[in-house]
């Protein structure tokens, strides 16, 4: 165990130098930088030689591979650098953005598994009746539908019917004001955890209904178990492999889709303040949003593969 | 016997679904009423009645003329980046299969490093890098459709070249290429056919979602996800603006998705049932 997780922490060292050279050589690609779009339409009024200056100031004169090893010394130091456009520390800028961004990830992770576990179990137990039916539908609208269009379908039919919105402006500390802050949160989670929810689902009845079919489900109910135990301690527990690996996967999806959600709800995270980076060209705060972004999203795939072999004794890492 | 049926029922609303939008993304010019980009200043945000089908935009343009120009760039950008991302993650995932050693390793490595980002995100900094017009979003997400698929040739493809027939193949003197391109892929391509169908269905919320975020496609052209976007401001006054668009959008992607889980009920009985 030990072993494989020290293999799995290179791999993981490994593959972020790899991002981290891959996003510091693609930000100088875009078209534009910091300073054109800093100046905007005023640049006309500066000579060549005061944007070069500007340039200069910021460090943007340099070549990438320059810019790249600044970027990796400042990270060895325990810094991220310094936002081009806020001047304020990029690990500042991101702290309290990335507890919304989890707050949110996490929340609607655990909506999506307790949901979509409950009901594809649901859905597995009452096999091709009338439930089972609805349940599929409702999955399969899950996967289907836009989760952004969700989420200005949530607030359209709040403020039409209810004429209520949670107050999105600054988002309150859970230690605070636990109500309020989960006011903030529920719909956004409500929102994301949909595609989870409906693939989980898909995934756990498809799974239950496999493992029905094995000798020790026959043996279980032959001893004279209840249904429900057989269901529950038998069954659910093999069909929950599966069920994990899509969690992990999900993981990701769940990242990715709270960009969007963030910024459908306002919510500020570090998804809408990767697509502000983006907008005004402020390559320091995206490399260090994005290196974030995909560390966390390693160790989270880290933490799962570990948890198989927790929920499977048959899974053994050395 | 009976579950088989309903899979092929739902399989072919789900293609006749698919089939409608076609047919409306190719007649788009013979379908829509209006042009999708004509202005009609004296008609300003109407909502949906006998002139306007669907209601008009803030600028007066035709909403469900816009919908249905909106199936031609929506589909388009979905199949060219699924085609290109299928092709080129097909091949060198069935070539990293079959040579194994270091360019296997290396290949690997590369995708672990395209795969430590949530697809979405990945989709979102290369448009952003490259700049938001249509073609970008198709690179974008050709890039992040292609480990999927590499990683399934690859499996699939290190399988395979310990089998009989590829062994005799290669017994009798063919080539890596003629054995590639004669027994590697035929077999690879069924496999990836199911997931092509999913992926296409995913490309097309994914193309929306960078659009909604104003770095997919780029107005006037309509999108269905742009005009989500651009509808998002008058969403109390217009409700339509938003309802419609990702009503089409859902019901686009039900039908891909219907058919794609018939698809692999027939082609892959193992599967059934899984997301």
């Amino acid at each position: 165990m030990t072993n494989y997780l020290m293999h799995r922490l290179l791999l993981i060292i490994i593959t972020l130098i790899g991002v981290s050279v891959l996003v510091c050589s693609l930000t100088r690609l875009m078209p534009g930088d910091f300073v054109d779009v800093m100046l905007g339409t005023q640049k006309g009024m500066l000579t060549d030689h005061q944007i070069q200056s500007l340039r200069s100031a910021y460090g943007l004169d340099k070549p990438w591979p320059v810019q790249y090893w600044e970027w990796v010394k400042s990270i060895l130091r325990g810094s991220l650098g310094y936002s081009l456009r806020t001047g304020k520390s990029v690990l500042q800028e991101i702290g309290g953005r990335l507890q919304v961004t989890l707050e949110l990830t996490v929340m609607s992770m655990f909506l999506g598994v307790t949901s979509g576990i409950l009901l594809g179990t649901l859905s597995a137990i009452r096999r091709d009746r009338p439930s089972d039916f609805i349940l599929r539908i409702v999955g399969l609208i899950g996967l289907s539908i836009p989760r952004f269009w969700l989420g200005l379908l949530i607030i359209l039919a709040l403020t039409t019917y209810v004429h209520w919105l949670p107050p999105m402006g600054t988002v309150i500390p859970f230690f605070r004001n636990p109500a309020g802050n989960l006011a903030q949160f529920i719909f956004p989670a409500l929102t994301l955890s949909l595609g989870l929810t409906a693939s989980l689902m898909r995934i756990t009845r498809s799974a239950m209904l496999e493992v029905l079919h094995h000798d020790f489900v026959l043996t279980a109910s032959s001893k004279g178990l209840s249904n429900r135990v057989v269901w529950l301690k038998h069954c659910l527990r093999n069909a929950l492999i599966p069920v994990i690996t899509l969690i992990g996967m999900q993981f990701g999806y769940l990242l990715g889709g709270a960009v969007v959600i963030e910024c459908v709800f306002s919510l500020r995270g570090v998804g809408r303040s990767l697509i502000n980076a983006i907008s005004h060209r402020d390559y320091v705060l995206v490399q260090g949003i994005v290196l974030t972004i995909a560390l966390t999203f390693a160790f989270v795939n880290l933490i799962i593969d570990v948890l198989y072999s927790v929920i499977d004794p048959r899974i053994r890492y050395t | 016997m009976i579950k088989q049926l309903r899979a092929k029922k739902s399989g072919i609303v789900g293609g006749i679904l698919v089939v409608l939008y076609l047919v409306l993304a190719i007649g788009a010019p013979l379908i829509a009423p209006y042009d999708p980009l004509a202005m009609h200043l004296s008609a300003l945000l109407q909502s949906p009645g006998s002139t306007f089908l669907a209601g008009t935009d803030q600028l007066g343009r035709d909403v469900f003329s816009r919908l249905v120009f909106a199936a031609r760039t929506s589909l388009y950008v979905a199949f060219v980046s699924i085609a290109i991302s299928g092709t080129v993650g097909g091949l060198c995932g069935a070539i990293l299969g079959y040579f194994g050693g270091v360019i296997d390793g290396l290949g690997m490595r590369l995708t672990e490093i395209v795969m430590a980002f949530p697809s979405m995100i990945l989709a979102l900094i290369l448009v952003a890098f490259l700049g938001a017009s249509i073609h970008n979003v198709i690179l974008a997400l050709a890039i992040s459709y292609c480990p999927v698929f590499i990683r399934m040739a690859r499996s699939s493809s290190i399988s395979l070249r310990e089998r009989e027939f590829v062994l005799a193949s290669k017994a009798i003197g063919a080539s890596a290429f003629a054995v590639i391109s004669r027994n590697i892929i035929p077999n690879i391509v069924p496999l990836l056919l199911t997931q092509v169908t999913l992926s296409f269905s995913s490309a097309i919320l994914f193309e929306a979602a960078l659009s909604f975020l104003g770095l997919g496609v780029q107005p006037p052209t309509p999108s269905w996800g742009n005009m989500l976007g651009e509808g998002r401001q008058f969403m109390l006054m217009a409700p339509w603006l938003t309802v419609l668009p990702g009503l089409t959008i859902s019901v686009i992607v039900i039908g891909i998705n219907l058919l794609g889980d018939a698809m692999r009920d027939v082609l892959d009985p193992r599967l059934r049932g899984q997301s």
